[in-house]
């Protein structure tokens, strides 16, 4: 039997796949048709400043979801902040991923001694939130560097930060499964077939650890996305040159008691839709069929 | 009178992704009061599913496109949640396979007893421990106030078996719904258990359905016997003349499984199976002879000593204390076990759960290190840094059989690239061909083709197929089986238990042969171990063990061994005195050696 679908699933996960669809096609195409590149200081036009909504009265066209208070068209600045927003909380997973996969390996596998520490340097890493650490390496970074550098290294600080708080749950549910998978007697025979153990971890039981991370890493990818924006609203994250949506949420709440409340209300629904779109997804990461190939979740069971 | 159950041109319908697959269809039969029905038929037939469409406790994805269920005369389709709920119990009970799931690991019996005693009826709670207590001995509980006062870890497997029957009867239900209770318990608690089903039915007019792939389970205590393949009842009769003389294929099938080989009836141990086994190995030479060629190693011929020596082998696992406080509590596996295993030979070790023989098993093949004793294996002692080196990557001249073949193989692999993996391995210092492994699959009887198949593709028997034949292709010099045939059906048991017996004559390969099965062992092997406790009390040629246990475990269990026999003797002799095949049947259960002062006394 195939996995059975969850309660209702199909079509909350058709509506999440259309949502993050909707936005990330907004966010890659929306430049082409922009009135101006809003990382170019030269197209900006001060006149133009904090316009409403083109829907809006007193709004126009082109300017569909108003301009900020230097006259930057605002849906511009938010399909620049997502692309941003994501490819930090990809760059993030990257991080978390390649320091959680092999450390749950090694835990799982040899346990002892190896596992010991490397879960209490887990428990410990939980101890301190994400916000934390992006701060702590954030502040370090900054006396440590200087300014001019830190600029330069902002955004691998951000990815480094925000990944180093993603490979403890990472490294636990790679752990647990491969603590599963070792106790499985195929294990047991490769073993006894003179199989080194690199090869037995690499090709046995690694691949059985696929379906499931990928995905924890597209929930984790939700998550690392308002971690991201959170850096942002608090002024740790990436510089005002390269504005996230967490950025763009900040400087919009400036303006939110003077009645320019786009510039808080359109970045935040763009956040809010990456995220629920790509937790929607993330229970049916699961039944994509390479994956179900890969970790042989097809069998009858 | 009206039957107890009555179903009537049943079906059942499962919808999964790829569509829709009729589970049963047209199913109709019935059991009156204080009768037992067999319900036997091969895994996948659909037995699990009617006995959980009796009870109404079909999966959602389940429906019932038409028939009806009756019991007592009252239909159970129109019926609610709630009404249901009070009818299991009341009315029908369910027995299930795994008492492990059956009991709640975190109450005390008296206390899992209790509830479901009140929870139908309300009373006093020293009326409702008088009716515990009074269940468990209904259900063969000898020492009622100890169990009472157990968790289930503290019982053993038939322990937890006989609590669960009490759990299903305390309620005094008219139906008994046993979805193959004792297929994994060893041969004494499962006569126990079968003997109380009877007694149950007998003496308090229990209507009982008694599903199970084994037809020597039916064939002790049904009244009348089903076979169910493929979701149809393809046969349905008296007990003992439908075990004379089987209509259909799949009752010839499972009849066979029980009684021996269809086509080569052998005496159980003795000396016939010598010349048996030597003419085995030229059944097919063309299929066996590659894979001989790849075994021989060079040098070691053939000699008197024997492969496998083991002097005062011990084992003691460190079992997790509940507090870092506490003192760990060891538990001793394995206690002072010497044996030997002679080149060629097929040992048997039989035990219950918890006897230490798969332990001894993981010992012997260098799974684990033992903690005293010394184990040596073709001239190469089995010690901590022998491990070490094999965890290096040295070859290694063990391989195992594992019970699961579901967790035997990697799900994510063919069998050819799981077959290949070894061979590559193993070839590390020799050149091997490309058809060695369309000869290792053809030498387990399976076609070229199914190297390009995923476990998945394979049924159970088939899955084990594969591991012998990834176990073959390590070049091993002795096989180590762990309960091999217990996750199959009696046909695939039979099939698997032949297949290693031409293999080990065949490839003059080594096995080690464990088993709770004392009819499987009985089958394969020359020489037995009998193990308890971590002990091995007795070893001895099979047909000597049999005729004349010594120890009084093994007394125990040849005797629980030989009541079955006479019960299948019996049914098949007495209901058919003048079927022609019964002398090749009886001849192949091994009963002319066993049993027969008994049969013949009758």
């Amino acid at each position: 039997m195939k996995r059975t679908a969850p309660p209702g699933g199909l079509r909350g996960n058709a509506g999440a796949a259309a949502l993050l669809i909707a936005v990330l096609a907004f966010a890659v195409l929306f430049p082409l048709v922009a009135p101006h590149d809003p990382a170019d200081l030269a197209q900006l036009d001060l006149g133009m400043a904090l316009r409403p909504p083109a829907f809006a009265t007193d709004g126009a066209m082109p300017f569909l979801l108003g301009t900020d208070d230097q006259g930057r068209d605002l849906a511009a600045s938010i399909a620049a902040g997502l692309r941003l927003s994501l490819a930090v909380a990809a760059g993030a997973i990257a991080v978390g991923l390649l320091v959680g996969v092999p450390a749950g390996l090694i835990a799982g596998y040899y346990g002892g001694i190896a596992d010991a520490l490397l879960m209490r340097l887990a428990d410990l890493q939980l101890t301190y939130p994400a916000v934390l650490t992006a701060i702590v390496l954030d502040g370090v970074s900054r006396a440590v560097l200087g300014r001019e550098t830190h600029a330069a290294l902002a955004l691998p600080v951000v990815l480094v930060a925000i990944g180093l708080s993603f490979w403890v749950h990472i490294a636990r549910t790679v752990r647990s499964l491969v603590v599963v998978e070792r106790s499985k007697e195929y294990v047991a025979a490769a073993r006894l077939g003179g199989i080194p153990e690199y090869r037995i971890l690499l090709r046995h039981i690694l691949p059985a650890t696929v379906a499931p991370i990928a995905a924890l890493a597209v929930v984790d990818c939700a998550a690392a996305v308002a971690t991201e924006a959170t850096l942002g609203f608090l002024g740790l994250g990436l510089p005002p040159a390269l504005p996230s949506l967490g950025t763009l949420i900040r400087s919009g709440a400036a303006y939110l008691f003077s009645g320019a409340w786009w510039l808080v209300v359109f970045p935040a629904a763009a956040l809010v839709s990456v995220v629920l779109g790509l937790n929607g997804i993330s229970d049916r990461v699961f039944t994509v069929p390479a994956l179900e190939e890969a970790s042989g979740e097809g069998r009858p069971r | 009178m009206t039957p107890i159950l009555d179903i009537d041109d049943l079906s059942v319908e499962l919808s999964h992704p790829a569509g829709i697959a009729r589970v049963l269809d047209g199913v109709s039969l019935h059991i009156g009061r204080g009768e037992i029905l067999g319900l036997v038929g091969p895994s996948g037939a659909g037995k699990s599913t009617l006995a959980l469409a009796i009870l109404k406790l079909l999966p959602g994805a389940a429906c019932c496109p038409h028939g009806r269920i009756r019991l007592q005369g009252m239909a159970i389709d129109t019926l609610g949640e709630a009404e249901m709920r009070q009818l299991r119990g009341r009315r029908a009970a369910l027995v299930a396979q795994d008492a492990n799931a059956a009991l709640d690991p975190l109450q005390r019996i008296d206390r899992q007893l209790k509830e479901t005693i009140t929870s139908h009826r309300r009373m006093p709670g020293g009326e409702a421990q008088a009716r515990a207590a009074a269940a468990l001995a209904a259900a063969g509980v000898d020492e009622a106030e100890r169990i009472l006062r157990s968790y289930p870890h503290q019982l053993s497997g038939g322990m937890r078996q006989r609590v669960a029957l009490a759990l299903a009867v305390c309620t005094e239900p008219a139906l008994l719904v046993a979805d193959e209770p004792v297929s994994n318990l060893d041969i004494a608690s499962r006569a126990l258990i079968l003997a109380r089903l009877a007694q149950l039915a007998r003496r308090d007019g229990l209507a009982i359905l008694l599903i199970t792939h084994d037809l020597s389970v039916v064939a002790e205590v049904a009244d009348r016997i089903a076979v169910l393949d493929r979701g149809r009842i393809v046969e349905t009769g008296e007990t003992r003349s439908l075990l004379a003389q089987p209509r259909h294929p799949t009752t010839r099938a499972l009849c066979d499984g029980v009684a021996g080989r269809p086509q080569r009836p052998r005496p159980c141990g003795g000396a016939a199976a010598a010349d048996d086994a030597a003419g085995d190995g030229d059944d097919d030479p063309r299929s066996l002879a590659p894979v001989r060629r790849w075994l021989a190693n060079g040098g070691t011929a053939r000699t008197a000593e024997p492969l496998v020596v083991v002097t005062g082998a011990s084992k003691t696992f460190q079992q997790a204390a509940a507090w870092p406080v506490l003192r760990r509590r060891p538990v001793v596996a394995v206690r002072d076990v010497s044996l030997s295993i002679g080149r060629g030979e097929i040992l048997g070790i039989v035990g219950e759960s918890g006897s230490g023989k798969s332990t001894l098993g993981r010992l012997i093949a260098g799974l684990e290190a033992a903690d005293g004793g010394r184990i040596v294996v073709d001239g190469r002692s089995i010690s901590p840094r022998a491990l070490r080196r094999q965890r290096q990557g040295e070859s290694w001249p063990i391989q195992m059989v594992f019970q699961d073949p579901a967790a035997s193989l990697n799900p994510r692999l063919t069998a050819g690239e799981a077959i290949a993996e070894m061979i590559a391995h193993a070839a590390a210092d020799r050149g091997y061909s490309d058809d060695l492994t369309p000869a290792l699959l053809a030498c387990v009887g399976l076609p070229a083709a199914a190297a390009g198949k995923r476990p998945d593709a394979f049924s159970g028997g088939e899955k084990q197929r594969i591991v012998l034949a990834r176990a073959l292709a390590a070049r091993p010099r002795l096989l180590v089986c762990d309960e091999p045939t217990s996750a199959l059906d009696v046909v695939n048991q039979a099939r698997i238990l032949d297949l290693l017996g031409r293999l080990s004559a065949g490839l003059g390969l080594t096995v080690l042969f464990i088993s709770h099965d004392l009819t499987a062992i009985r089958r394969l092997c020359r020489r037995v171990g009998v193990m308890r406790a971590g002990r091995l009390c007795e070893v001895a040629a099979a047909a000597e063990l049999f005729a004349t246990p010594r120890h009084p475990y093994t007394r125990e269990l040849v005797n629980a061994l030989r009541a079955t026999d006479r019960v299948l003797a019996t049914t098949m002799t007495m209901a058919a005195a003048d079927d022609d095949r019964t002398p090749a049947r009886r001849s192949a259960l091994g009963l002319n050696t066993v049993v027969e002062p008994e049969g013949q006394r009758r």
